[in-house]
């Protein structure tokens, strides 16, 4: 009897609010947001939060990947400029008017891009920051080169152009479908199968990895790749929704993911990055971007509220893992 | 762990001369190049004009380079140039200190406080440092956007001296040629003639056996965010007085080269181990190519192709020569 009653304990209040803290900041944040500005709450506004988060939200996915293995992926940005400008480059030509095939032939690039960041990392052993800092450069002229610097817009893409970033199935928007199937594979993908446990060992030990058969150096291609190719395809569903596409849309990519990332980590499973705690970051960030516009904010105050969330958030996830290790 | 070092003396004296001048011979091919592919290009002011500008990029990639060489990153360069030349043309604009040189000092005494704030996340908290350079960036922007209402900075009140840091002459030798090479100096023997300077190297090679030898990591780390913020400040201040204006991008539009500089700097006089005079030659060669690039008419892409494919092959031959050579940025 005793057993069944859920304890009220200090301990427990505590463990719980460790570990959930940042939902509920989240929902604080949404609050006090809709009691400045009422029309912060309103269905259409929250949908657009939502419909927001998914491009930054699937890159983030993608780095987290990346961020496991202990390594980070620079051209994170670059390459969803690179998805975008692709597609849009593929499709503005008279004789050449599939968009699947143009969607895959832009996947397979993309994946290509990733291969090559595992390679110059892997194999050559250029530490990862470093090898993406050099791929970011290449990715983002190869962008300028498909699109001449410009913002490019063609009115010979198809109809279907805009379906990933614009349509809706069943009154759902269509860019968020593929969010919530995106996010379930990682979900899948790092916490529910052999190559998540292997993932989360690279990243832990690197040497006790090589002792007990793993190979640190395909886990990592195999983060890379899939990086490359959310990325990728966010730039995909970016340039959906834009309608068009610019080699400087994926700019701000690295600082988003980045602060996703770390407030992911400070919820759910604390310390180390995980799918709910990302999701969670994500609908924080946007929602305090959303909110500033909102609210009337001035440039300053965004940037400053940016970076000081973001601070605050490594700077937690720093002091928890010091902690763990102290435990140890 | 013993890793197996290639053994370079001795085996090919002819051989090693030409990987560790390497840098230097293909500056002197690129500047024969593009001086045969566009006359313009080896003129007398375009010469200078490329002198120049790799003063201002050499300068931060000398601050790059330190930080570096102790094993951190730092991601705010740009920022703190920005930052740091707008508080110095805001503070002349409202007349809060209306001398440009004691302008100039206390602007440079905000570099080294935001120096300290960098180390205090990084070194002190032990925060990855490139995640916490990159967020410190972001508040960066944002102070500087609060005092220039992010846009360009430009003021009537700004005294005729702001432009003579950067464009001042003295005889046929421009003032910011004369800095570069005064700070150059100042480094060269800091790095290399100094005890401090070879703590800073062994703390980027081994900073556990010099924990064990009794030199304190963290002070030598503080040290080197300190000196890089200095370099980065005073970048952007001669950028500022170079332009006669600050822009919101005067920062970021150098950052780029001056980590690629750093980097291939490593690859000279001491493959593998950021040094001050193979950053010096690769700011030069940095500059070169951009104005190069520029003169010959090529479209922008180029420029990141270019500068993309350098530094990866940079970098990988490093990586292959020398596996402990760079500094790995660890994600926490």
């Amino acid at each position: 009897m005793e057993k069944a009653r859920i304890r009220f304990t200090k301990q427990s209040v505590e463990m719980f609010l460790a570990k959930y803290w940042l939902l509920l900041f989240t929902v604080l944040v949404g609050i006090a947001f809709a009691s400045i500005e009422p029309r912060f709450a309103q269905m259409g506004n929250l949908r657009d939060i939502f419909s927001n988060m998914v491009v930054y939200g699937i890159a983030s996915l993608g780095v987290m990947l990346v961020m496991i293995t202990g390594e980070i992926d620079y051209a994170c940005g670059a390459e969803l400029s690179l998805g975008a400008c692709l597609i849009g480059r593929l499709l503005d030509s008279s004789t050449f008017n599939s968009y699947p095939l143009a969607f895959l032939i832009t996947i397979a690039i993309m994946a290509a891009i990733g291969a090559l960041n595992g390679f110059l990392h892997v194999k050559v052993g250029i530490p990862g920051f470093i090898a993406t800092l050099g791929t970011s450069l290449l990715i983002t002229g190869f962008a300028k080169l498909l699109t001449n610097s410009n913002r490019i817009f063609s009115t010979k893409w198809p109809s279907n152009f805009t379906f990933l970033g614009q349509g809706t199935v069943l009154g759902v928007p269509m860019n968020v479908i593929c969010f919530v199937v995106i996010a379930v594979l990682a979900l899948l993908y790092t916490e529910y199968s052999k190559h998540g446990k292997r993932l989360h060992a690279v990243g832990s030990n690197n040497f006790a990895c090589k002792y007990v058969g793993i190979s640190s150096g395909k886990e990592k291609m195999k983060s890379f790749i899939l990086c490359s190719v959310l990325c990728g395809f966010a730039g995909i569903i970016q340039g959906s929704m834009l309608n068009s596409a610019t080699p400087f849309m994926g700019d701000l990519t690295l600082l988003n993911a980045l602060t996703m990332l770390m407030l992911g980590a400070t919820f759910y499973k604390i310390g180390t990055f995980n799918v709910f705690g990302t999701i969670v970051g994500a609908v924080l960030v946007n929602m305090i971007n959303n909110g500033m516009v909102m609210v009337g904010a001035s440039t300053w105050q965004k940037y400053a509220v940016q970076g000081l969330i973001m601070i605050v958030a490594v700077t937690a996830v720093t002091v928890i893992r010091a902690r763990a290790a102290k435990r140890n | 762990m013993m890793r197996k070092m290639k053994g370079k003396t001795g085996q090919n004296n002819f051989g090693t001369l030409i990987s560790r001048y390497f840098l230097l011979i293909a500056l002197l091919l690129l500047i024969a190049v593009f001086s045969i592919a566009q006359p313009r290009f080896f003129s007398v002011s375009n010469l200078l004009d490329i002198v120049s500008s790799a003063s201002l990029v050499g300068i931060m990639a000398l601050g790059a380079c330190i930080v570096m060489s102790v094993g951190e990153m730092n991601f705010a360069l740009g920022a703190e140039a920005t930052l740091v030349a707008g508080l110095l043309g805001y503070t002349l604009q409202e007349q809060i200190i209306p001398w440009y040189f004691a302008a100039v000092l206390a602007a440079l005494l905000v570099a080294l406080l935001i120096g300290l704030f960098n180390s205090a996340f990084a070194v002190r908290l032990g925060v990855p440092a490139f995640v916490a350079t990159l967020a410190i960036s972001k508040i960066h922007d944002g102070i500087y956007a609060l005092i220039s209402n992010n846009k360009t900075m430009f003021s009537k009140n700004w005294p005729t001296e702001f432009k003579l840091l950067g464009q001042g002459y003295v005889g046929p030798i421009p003032i910011l040629v004369i800095v570069f090479l005064v700070v150059g100096i100042a480094c060269w023997l800091l790095m290399d003639k100094t005890k401090l300077g070879r703590h800073i190297c062994a703390v980027g090679q081994n900073a556990v056996a010099c924990k064990q030898v009794g030199i304190s990591v963290k002070g030598i780390k503080t040290i080197a965010f300190l000196l890089c913020s200095l370099l980065a400040g005073l970048a952007g201040i001669l950028a500022s007085s170079r332009n006669f204006n600050v822009m919101t991008t005067l920062g970021s539009g150098m950052m780029m080269n001056a980590m690629s500089a750093a980097m291939l700097g490593a690859t000279f006089l001491r493959p593998g181990r950021f040094n001050v005079q193979g950053t010096i030659v690769a700011a030069l060669m940095v500059s070169v190519i951009s104005n190069g690039l520029l003169m010959l008419q090529s479209p922008d892409y180029l420029k990141d192709i270019v500068q993309g494919i350098i530094m990866i092959i940079a970098v990988g031959y490093i990586a292959l020569t020398r596996k402990e050579g760079l500094p790995s940025v660890k994600m926490g």
